[in-house]
């Protein structure tokens, strides 16, 4: 039996004034899997990448956490965003404070830990993660694959069980997508589960071991990463393939 | 921005904010008790010597913090050291022009003093705050008045709004190159339709940006209070021992000359009177 540790059912959501951005999502989000939700722009992606950390509710449907149904109460959504990571696509919006230090410790702060706890967490994820070196610095002066790093600490502080995280190559230049890809595997390796929103189908193909493809607010197919990504039709259908990178 | 990035750079950086804030209040405490110009003037030329040498930052960077309240100091100085009214009731008179009648402008020997001590003074309680800005980044200000009872609302708006103005400084900046790129600044006309366009442009991201940092807070089970890990250099016992002496030491001087000027200001009327 497959272990499911996020669940969408018959999930519908549509924003005010806008086309629906999901309509009857059915999909699963594997335990101690690499999954790569993949798409053109506007598909959806960001929406359901929201509703698993609870920060969007379903209008229709329902998102399931670890066997059970999402509770929205505020204790439920703490219990959730306890255990579920986001890294968002903008950083810039989520590094709120004025030192990445600092940045990092908020979140175990809000779990309720002792500051002693909470300063072996953020020393550990900051070390994890590569931040040691400009821990005291300003976030306003990092560069985007240092304020990427920082996000990703700020998450792993809080020792989630799934970390989803939101075009987390977008913005960052080649070095520093391989330098995300090594923390994400170092990660991975220490059993997180990751779910991650891309179009880089060259990151979905060396990374990831399950692919979804989104379009037009549905999943077109769903499987293993290398056969879905040998699917050219399915690419073009999904507004995926490009003739001038051979994807 | 500026003044944290300096900050951030200072070789004073490591130094506990008590320490600075100890000797930036001392200086601002010199500068309200001082009366006496020739005090402020030397007090204000050791400071900047004092802030040159030790924060480390270009010489011309220092003097170009200097010129903004200068800009504005000097001018005032200036219309400090011109009396108006009748020049037969006026002493010590260095040079006067007679407008309508008896009537005209001097300047006389008080009202020069007056506006070089005012301006010194100024300029005092200036640089004991450029001290501080320059050697004192925003973080490590906002934990320790956090550790030492500042509400936590206060601090709490403090790092909001200093996170802001970064994202602003960069974002109204990204706005006026993309605005350049299409020769929006060539003239007086489309310069100020472009600044407008970026006041406005500002004015939705923000809006934008208050709704995305929102949600990023609530990702991370954000609960009504930013707490986050303050960390503060430890205090140097010796360092503070002989500052705070030098800081005694030097508010006793500025006491003992202004209850010197005064005392001889006193034995002089008393003997004006006596004759």
């Amino acid at each position: 039996m497959i272990d499911e540790l996020l669940r969408y059912e018959e999930v519908h959501y549509s924003y005010s004034g806008g086309s629906p951005a999901l309509s009857g999502v059915n999909l699963g989000i594997t335990r101690g899997r690499r999954t790569a939700i993949l798409g053109r722009n506007g598909c959806g992606k960001t929406t359901l990448m929201l509703m698993g950390n609870g920060l969007l509710r379903p209008q229709r449907g329902s998102v399931w956490f670890d066997g059970k149904p999402m509770d929205y109460s505020k204790d439920g959504l703490m219990q959730v965003r306890s255990r579920v990571g986001f890294i968002f696509q903008e950083t810039e919006s989520q590094l709120f404070s004025a030192s990445v230090e600092q940045d990092v410790s908020f979140g175990p702060f809000n779990l309720g830990w002792d500051e002693h706890r909470v300063a072996e967490a953020t020393e550990l994820a900051l070390s994890q993660t590569g931040c040691d070196a400009f821990r005291h610095k300003p976030t306003h002066h990092l560069s985007g694959g240092q304020k990427k790093r920082a996000a990703v600490a700020g998450v792993v502080a809080m020792h989630p069980t799934i970390i989803l995280a939101d075009e987390p190559t977008a913005h960052l230049d080649p070095q520093g997508v391989d330098d995300l890809i090594d923390l994400f595997t170092t990660l991975h390796a220490g059993g997180m589960t990751f779910a991650v929103a891309t179009h880089n189908l060259v990151f979905a193909r060396s990374w990831f071991d399950d692919a979804i493809v989104m379009s037009e607010g549905r999943p077109l197919a769903s499987g293993p990463t290398s056969e879905i990504l040998a699917d050219t039709n399915l690419l073009k259908k999904a507004g995926l393939y490009s003739k001038y990178s051979g994807e | 921005m500026l003044l944290d990035d300096l900050a951030c750079r200072s070789h004073w950086r490591g130094v506990s904010p008590a320490e600075k804030l100890l000797w930036s209040g001392a200086f601002l405490l010199a500068s309200l008790l001082s009366r006496h110009s020739d005090v402020v003037w030397m007090l204000f030329a050791g400071l900047s010597l004092w802030n040159l040498t030790v924060l480390g930052h270009p010489p011309v960077l220092y003097l170009r913090l200097l010129a903004i309240p200068a800009l504005f100091l000097l001018p005032s100085g200036l219309v400090l050291t011109v009396a108006w009214g009748e020049t037969a009731e006026l002493h010590d008179i260095l040079w006067q022009q007679q407008v309508h009648g008896s009537w005209g402008v001097a300047i006389t020997r008080e009202t020069l003093d007056t506006a070089v001590l005012l301006v010194g003074k100024s300029l005092l309680g200036f640089t004991a705050l450029l001290f501080l800005t320059l050697s004192t980044p925003v973080v490590e200000m906002t934990s320790f008045l956090s550790r030492h009872g500042l509400p936590g609302l206060v601090t709490e708006l403090i790092v909001l709004t200093y996170r802001m103005i970064g994202l602003f400084a960069a974002t109204a900046s990204a706005i006026q190159t993309a605005q350049s790129a299409r020769s929006g600044w060539v003239s007086w006309r489309t310069a100020f339709r472009s600044s407008s366009l970026l006041v406005f442009n500002l004015f939705t991201l923000s809006i934008h940006h208050t709704h995305r940092l929102s949600r990023a807070l609530d990702a991370r089970c954000y609960q009504g209070t930013l707490r986050v890990l303050h960390r503060i250099p430890p205090c140097h016992t010796v360092r503070m021992i002989c500052m705070t002496l030098i800081c005694v030491c030097m508010l006793g001087w500025v006491c003992s000359k202004e209850w010197g000027h005064s005392h001889l200001a006193h034995s002089h009327e008393m003997e004006a009177y006596h004759d």
